[in-house]
């Protein structure tokens, strides 16, 4: 690892995001759509990074940044604290106080992120892998008996309102 | 269309015309930027409404036993894919699938109204499968941008 940790610093930042999201297991195609490029561009991209690093394929040279990142991220947490300002330190420690005790529980904390809406959806994905086979069944079988409540709710809903509106409109004028 | 169409006849074509052009579209899109999970689920609805669409019973005595039986083996699929997958928008899925199954024996113990029959069918089975792949497939988009932007240089 430490022979390629100068092959690494190397690459490009394009070179390391490309390499990321390939060890994310997303295809050229992917990529260069998400990236707004062209798949030729993309493998121009990895090409490079290949050859930087002196491996074969891609996925290699995936593994060996994910990997290289991976152990680099402790050594710099380690010398962080010595490193931090009392101006940084100041608001980080105030933030700090004021989270919630499980709160380092649910996962390393993200900076302001877009769309804390999907927060609820991304949290029941790892609660339905906690699940059995039998539980999940159970669980759709719930669901369904649900969906139809929810369904009957709305069409009696709807049926009432259309026949309120129907007595009103076919009442006679006073006088 | 004929002039002697009553509105809910217009109504029933519309909502089973509508419904095929809204399985193919949103099978393509499952197919053209969904995931695995996404493509499998778009495969096994679209491989249903093609056998469904076949095999229709035209004697006027419900969709007969080739649909009921295509709909139980889809549902069977959609549990596994569910089991699999972990996904809630699979479970959404089955669920749904499992009220058009349920529609089914139902009608033969109860015998309500054929229209009810034949929308309750294409709601569940139909308008509401294709509305949870949609949402997986648009998740999964969402999904692979997050992971974009995580991506990112600092």
């Amino acid at each position: 690892m430490g022979d390629k940790s100068n092959e690494v610093e190397a690459l490009s930042s394009r070179q390391r995001q490309i390499l990321r999201l390939i060890a994310n297991h997303l295809q050229r195609k992917e990529i260069a759509r998400l990236l707004n490029i062209s798949e030729a561009t993309v493998k121009t991209h990895t090409g490079e990074a290949r050859r930087r690093l002196g491996v074969a394929t891609s996925r290699d040279a995936a593994r060996l940044l994910v990997r290289y990142e991976a152990e680099a991220v402790p050594a710099d947490d380690e010398s962080a604290p010595d490193s931090l300002t009392p101006e940084v330190a100041a608001p980080l420690a105030e933030k700090l106080a004021t989270m919630p005790d499980n709160a380092m529980a649910a996962g390393p904390v993200t900076p302001a992120d877009p769309q804390a809406g999907q927060d609820f959806w991304i949290s029941i994905s790892p609660r339905l892998k906690r699940l059995n086979a039998l539980q999940c069944i159970g669980l759709i079988v719930l669901m369904a008996l649900a969906l139809v409540f929810i369904m009957v709710a709305f069409l009696a809903g709807t049926a009432a309102t259309f026949q309120a509106i129907h007595t009103l409109l076919s009442q006679k004028p006073l006088g | 269309m004929t002039e002697d169409m009553t509105p809910l006849m217009i109504a029933h074509q519309i909502w089973r015309f509508g419904g095929h052009i809204a399985a193919l579209v949103c099978c393509t899109w499952a197919f053209w930027r969904g995931g695995v999970h996404e493509r499998t689920a778009a495969g096994l609805i679209a491989a249903g409404w093609l056998l469904s669409a076949l095999l229709t019973s035209r004697t006027g005595h419900g969709p007969g036993i080739y649909v009921i039986s295509i709909d139980v083996i889809i549902l069977l699929a959609f549990f596994a894919l569910a089991v699999w997958s972990r996904k809630l928008w699979t479970f959404f899925l089955a669920a749904c699938m499992l009220n058009s199954v349920l529609s089914h024996f139902t009608e033969h113990l109860i015998h309500f109204e054929r229209f009810s029959y034949v929308t309750a069918i294409g709601f569940w089975g139909g308008w509401a499968t294709l509305i949870c792949l949609a949402t997986g497939v648009n998740g999964h988009i969402r999904q692979q941008k997050c992971q974009a932007a995580t991506a990112l240089p600092a």
